[in-house]
């Protein structure tokens, strides 16, 4: 295992010690629902093969299931997020970042188009999970609204993680 | 392997994403089913020990509420218990609800004493949480004091561990009551005094308040008898009583309010 995959792996378990013990416990009112572990798909390196990101996007919402009990709904809602950033992804990068093989983050990308970028995959997930947990039509316009306000809530809390551990890249 | 990668790549990502998709949707649809069959018991184990975990932790931070929330149930229980209501109904109601005559508050201690020969504590409970003077307060061992003084926030409380500590005590199983007096001794033993010697006392006795103060409900614990000897000079016993109360460590304990005490005391106060 080389030093990268390494890296990987331990951003990918504090994303879950973080989720499980303290942005899953933010129950400030019913349309407060932050989830920040989408983070991970995020920050994969640029040239990542679209199957990995797919893949990874599948399984990180898997175990969040698991743990949660709520069947399907984070791996659904996640293997979407991930298929979108596959689409999107382009559009937001200079062929310098490719050479360059990025981490897409704060700092590599600039924090206007690494935020809009985010936002994006981050309204996605929310509301094709908080679409899938109620299941039901008649409340859209409410849940549209709880994943505007939580999704919100994910990117400041992803920003933060961003300015507190990664550091700024020299010019 | 290889022909998986082959179907893939025949697939293409949109193929992909959609047999993950797919994948989830079922998962999704099979919820109940799927948790108690296949990975319930494998995942079960560890999620439960890590939200344990959690628990565990976020309880040992919520104590302190929790210690709040447990004491003032126990305010309430202990203002629901007979020896908490007046005895009798009043002859013009018609409702058979006995009258409340004692009510709990709870309390903490925020200074104590008990190296003095006159000692004091501090609780965190004034005027305009409605303490006021000759309120007794009891800790949830037994009673430790009666409130003598009161500021807009605090009172002062005498302890039971002063030599000039009022109360009208007895022993549970003959009903003869004498005046507890501490010596100034040891924090964890008081006298028990003018017992007349015809009465059997028992090392191990219960000793507890007696319905005759107008401070304490009757049959709250004091202690119990240690050893008893006999005074010389006056022919009592001189009983010596373990108390129940810790007062090296009072930290939870109630106010008592007797609502009758202003119409008792008036009452007593008028004799001739």
């Amino acid at each position: 295992m080389n030093i990268s995959a390494f890296k990987q792996f331990l951003i990918f378990l504090g994303l879950l010690v973080f989720e499980i013990f303290i942005v899953s416990r933010i129950q400030i009112s019913y349309l407060i629902s932050p989830s920040v572990y989408l983070f991970f798909i995020l920050q994969l390196r640029v040239r990542t093969s679209g199957y990995w990101v797919l893949l990874f996007g599948f399984l990180s919402g898997l175990l969040f299931d698991l743990i949660f009990h709520t069947g399907g709904v984070h791996a659904a809602s996640t293997t979407l997020a991930a298929f979108l950033r596959v689409l999107i992804l382009p559009v937001f990068l200079s062929t310098e970042d490719y050479d360059n093989n990025i981490h897409p983050g704060i700092y590599t990308m600039g924090p206007g188009r690494f935020l809009l970028f985010s936002f994006i995959l981050l309204y996605a997930h929310h509301l094709s999970w908080f679409m899938l947990e109620i299941f039901k039509f008649d409340r859209i316009w409410i849940t549209l609204l709880k994943a505007v306000i939580s999704s919100m809530l994910s990117l400041a809390l992803i920003y933060i993680i961003g300015l507190l551990f990664y550091k700024k890249k020299r010019i | 392997m290889q022909k998986l990668t082959k179907l893939l790549k025949k697939f293409g990502l949109v193929g992909f994403f959609l047999i993950l998709e797919i994948i989830a949707f079922l998962l999704v649809y099979r919820r109940n089913v799927y948790h108690q069959a296949v990975f319930n018991s494998a995942t079960a184990e560890f999620t439960g020990r890590i939200f344990e975990f959690y628990a565990q932790t976020a309880n040992y931070l919520m104590l302190r509420k929790e210690n709040e929330l447990l004491a003032e149930e126990n305010a309430r229980l202990r203002a629901e218990v007979s020896s908490s209501k007046y005895r009798f109904y009043d002859n013009n109601s018609t409702s058979k609800i006995p009258k409340q005559a004692y009510e709990f508050m709870p309390c903490r201690v925020v200074n104590n004493s008990t190296r003095e020969s006159k000692n004091y504590f501090t609780i965190d409970a004034g005027s305009q949480q409605g303490i006021s003077p000759d309120m007794g307060i009891i800790s949830p061992n037994g009673i430790a004091g009666v409130v003598v003084d009161v500021s807009p926030h605090f009172s002062l409380c005498l302890s039971v561990l002063h030599i000039g500590f009022p109360v009208s005590v007895q022993l549970r199983k003959s009903k003869d009551f004498g005046s507890l007096e501490w010596d100034a001794i040891s924090p964890f033993y008081s006298n028990l005094m003018y017992i007349p010697t015809h009465v059997e006392v028992n090392k191990g006795d219960t000793v507890e308040t007696s319905s005759h103060s107008t401070v304490f409900p009757e049959g709250v614990p004091v202690g119990i008898v240690e050893s008893y000897t006999i005074n010389p000079d006056d022919g009592y016993y001189i009983i010596r009583i373990k108390l129940f109360t810790r007062f090296t460590a009072l930290r939870q304990v109630y106010a008592v309010d007797y609502l009758f005490r202003e119409e008792q005391k008036l009452l007593e106060n008028s004799k001739p």
